[in-house]
């Protein structure tokens, strides 16, 4: 499939300064053994210090791979990414 | 005036005599059913034959204050109203917050029966003690914001408090909801039909009164405990932030938002709809809360769309905007505001009205709908216009089919035939809420067995999806094992179905908040316990508690089995049970019959009902005291 990027489709919500209630996607490289958790600390690290996402605990993120959430995985946050998996981080909300 | 907690007035009025009486509860009957919901259940199954027209004089409608409502208990300010449902004609209880419930309290009573029809339209006022049935003919066929402006300037006093019906309830939709406080909604199963049966437009209190706990210090000290508590909470946060709208981005991106009728389970765009997309695009222009509560969980909105017309109205929920939203095909925000103010206006219960409206856009473009049965609407998913016309036309009942969409899903199928009921999401004949049951077993369960049908609103049991270590803490209390936070598994799920339905009894009787107790966890079994026992002033334990939360489940349970409801009628809507969910992470996930049937077996067995019929059995209601009680059912050892 030429052309079409690789990598971790990466979708965060509402985590970036002005971005509140808007899906913002980008493509993050993928490197072997990379764990959601390390991806985590990875946006953290890089963040604006003024958003979100610099400053959130990781207990209150909700975190999905392809769609499931990161505690239903075996290894939870140590699970490993594979190249063209998607992972979405948003803050966790409740009720309804 | 102070007035003792344990001193529970119920006032009775009779519509078709015009006549007020008031009644002192037995304090061992508080014990025994906790007040509110529990003592309610009881009445209801006392007072309504079996058989009775839920539209008929032989009907009540009983409004039921918590019995710590009125109090600084955090989230303690919810009522409750029982009755029959228009809907599925079996037993209908809906929980309701603003302010009504503490100014009837304040007025010297705990909860306000109301008996027969009245010739003429009327409206009650409550005065302190003193109690009127005013003509509310100049008030028939307004909406309900009008009325309570107008309720208002008669009494002379802005600061008073209101629960209205408007235009569909008079015309007896059948899904006709309640208006309180005049921005909460009192809204599944018809109770507002109900109250439009019996000409009643609305009920209006001033009270001036209060209340004295029977330990005031220790309550009040607890009480600010447990506020503390409730502050600090994740899901109370959370709740502030976006209210419950919060939640439908990660439905969405978790494959578990119910779209387009239920045929799919994301939108796209779906973020559009959600509580942080109101705040960031500016449309939230304020919060509130329901009485005694910090959370203020509520919204004010505001739009100032060119297509839509402006909009500045309360909400919207999460359960509204997945129903007149993406379960109709729609992620223009302001369309769907547009659609909740004038369901609120109109007085319309919004998961049912947005359920009617995707049904019958499916139906329409699988061709059982034709032009001219939709009066010339254009009905295909995703027209917000159609959807706001057909909202108008169902609350007056105008066409063809507005008049058939009023009787609700089940009915309008039944008329339009063919395959239409298999799209038809009701069980029970109540609309079901819109979460994907396929993929979460235990609300599966809780939604198949709930009396009233399916929806969350009587067992919501969030905590199997363990997001929060308190939720995974609760899990484990009940089942022994964190593990059994995975709402794909299918063991344990009648512990867990049980624990929250008798925490949601509890809280109900108590007037907590069940967000606060099963969303946020603040407010819990023991705590509960613990001020209803400061407060009464008899000893309360946390299994006592819950027990009693039981009791009131069992006379539910018996009240229905009273009106012929047995095992076969704990279902799910046939899509729900047939149809795979399509794409997503939960894909080709389903709970089937024989699933089902297994849930139904550990469900049954664990409260003490026979399997075979599902009739709870004599040896239990002994247990629970209810063998006096539950009369006219089945007698089964
Ligand atoms: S959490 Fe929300 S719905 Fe519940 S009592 Fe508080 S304001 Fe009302």
């Amino acid at each position: 499939m030429a052309g079409l990027p690789t990598g971790i489709r990466l979708r965060l919500f509402g985590l970036s300064q002005g971005h509140g209630g808007r899906i913002e996607e980008q493509v993050w490289p993928h490197t072997p053994d990379l764990t959601v958790g390390q991806l985590w600390a990875d946006l953290q690290r890089q963040a604006d210090p003024r958003a979100p996402l610099a400053s959130l605990q990781r207990d209150m993120v909700l975190a999905l791979v392809n769609g499931v959430p990161v505690q239903r995985l075996e290894r939870g946050w140590d699970a490993t990414l594979a190249e063209g998996d998607t992972v979405t981080f948003m803050v966790k909300a409740f009720g309804g | 005036m102070l007035r003792d907690i344990a001193k529970q007035r119920l006032l009775h009025v009779d519509l078709s005599k015009g006549k007020t009486w008031v009644e002192d509860v037995p304090l061992e009957d508080l014990q025994k059913y906790l007040g509110g919901r529990g003592l309610a259940a009881k009445w209801l199954y006392e007072q309504v034959p079996a058989g009775a027209d839920p539209l008929g004089p032989e009907n009540v409608l009983i409004f039921s204050t918590g019995t710590l409502t009125g109090t600084s208990a955090p989230s303690s300010g919810r009522s409750s109203i029982t009755t029959k449902s228009p809907a599925t004609g079996l037993y209908l209880k809906v929980s309701v917050g603003g302010h009504l419930g503490a100014a009837i309290k304040y007025a010297g009573y705990d909860y306000v029966m109301i008996h027969g029809v009245s010739p003429k339209p009327v409206y009650l006022w409550i005065d302190d003690g003193k109690v009127e049935l005013r003509s509310a003919e100049h008030l028939w066929g307004k909406g309900t914001r009008e009325v309570d402006d107008l309720i208002k300037e008669e009494v002379g006093d802005p600061t008073i408090q209101t629960g209205i019906i408007g235009p569909a309830a008079e015309n007896k939709v059948k899904f006709a909801c309640f208006m309180v406080s005049r921005y909460n909604s009192a809204s599944r199963g018809g109770i507002g039909a109900v109250f439009g049966s019996k000409r009643l437009k609305a009920i209006a209190c001033r009270g001036t009164g209060g209340l004295r706990p029977a330990k005031g210090k220790e309550f009040f000290a607890l009480a600010r405990k447990v506020r503390g508590a409730l502050a600090a909470d994740a899901g109370s946060e959370s709740l502030y932030n976006w209210g419950t709208a919060g939640s439908i981005p990660g439905l969405n991106e978790m494959g578990m938002l119910a779209a387009y009728n239920f045929s799919r389970v994301t939108i796209e765009h779906g973020e559009r709809l959600s509580g942080q997309y109101l705040l960031s695009e500016g449309y939230l222009i304020g919060r509130e809360s329901c009485f005694a509560c910090s959370t203020a969980c509520h919204r004010f909105v505001r739009s100032e769309s060119r297509r839509w017309g402006g909009v500045f109205d309360s909400g919207p929920e999460l359960e509204t905007v997945m129903s007149l939203g993406a379960e109709c095909g729609i992620t223009d925000i302001e369309a769907v505001l547009k659609a909740n103010q004038l369901c609120n206006d109109l007085g319309m219960d919004t998961i049912s009205t947005g359920h009617v409206i995707s049904w019958a856009m499916e139906t329409y473009e699988k061709g059982l709908i034709s032009p001219e049965q939709a009066d010339g609407l254009d009905l295909r998913f995703g027209n917000a216009e159609a959807q706001l016309a057909l909202i108008q036309r169902i609350a007056r009942r105008e066409g063809l089919l507005g008049d058939l969409l009023a009787e609700g899903t089940l009915a309008a199928a039944q008329e339009i035939g063919g395959d239409s009921w298999k799209w038809a999401i009701q069980a029970k004949g109540l609309e079901q809420s819109a979460v994907d049951t396929r993929a979460a077993k235990s609300y599966a369960l809780a939604f198949a067995v709930n009396p009233r049908g399916p929806d969350h609103l009587m067992t919501e049991t969030y905590a199997e999806f363990g997001f929060t270590q308190e939720a995974r803490d609760v899990i484990r209390k009940v089942t022994g094992d964190e593990k059994y936070a995975d709402p794909r598994l299918t063991e344990k799920r009648a512990e867990i179905v049980l624990w929250h339905e008798q925490c949601y009894g509890a809280s109900e009787a108590l007037g907590f908040c069940v967000f606060t107790s099963t969303a946020a966890f603040a407010v819990n079994p023991e705590n509960m316990a613990q001020m209803f026992s400061l407060a009464v002033g008899v000893p309360m334990s946390e299994e006592e508690l819950m027990l009693a939360a039981r009791r009131m489940v069992t006379i539910e349970k018996c009240f229905n089995v009273r009106e012929g409801a047995r095992r076969k009628d704990d279902r799910l809507p046939w899509r729900m049970m047939n149809e795979p969910v399509p794409d997503g992470p939960n894909k080709g996930m389903i709970t089937d019959q024989a699933m089902l049937e297994n849930l139904l077996d550990q469900y049954y067995t664990a409260h003490g009902w026979d399997l075979e019929t599902s009739i709870p059995r004599q040896s239990t209601l002994k247990y629970l005291g209810l063998d006096a009680v539950c009369v006219g059912i089945p007698v089964i050892p």
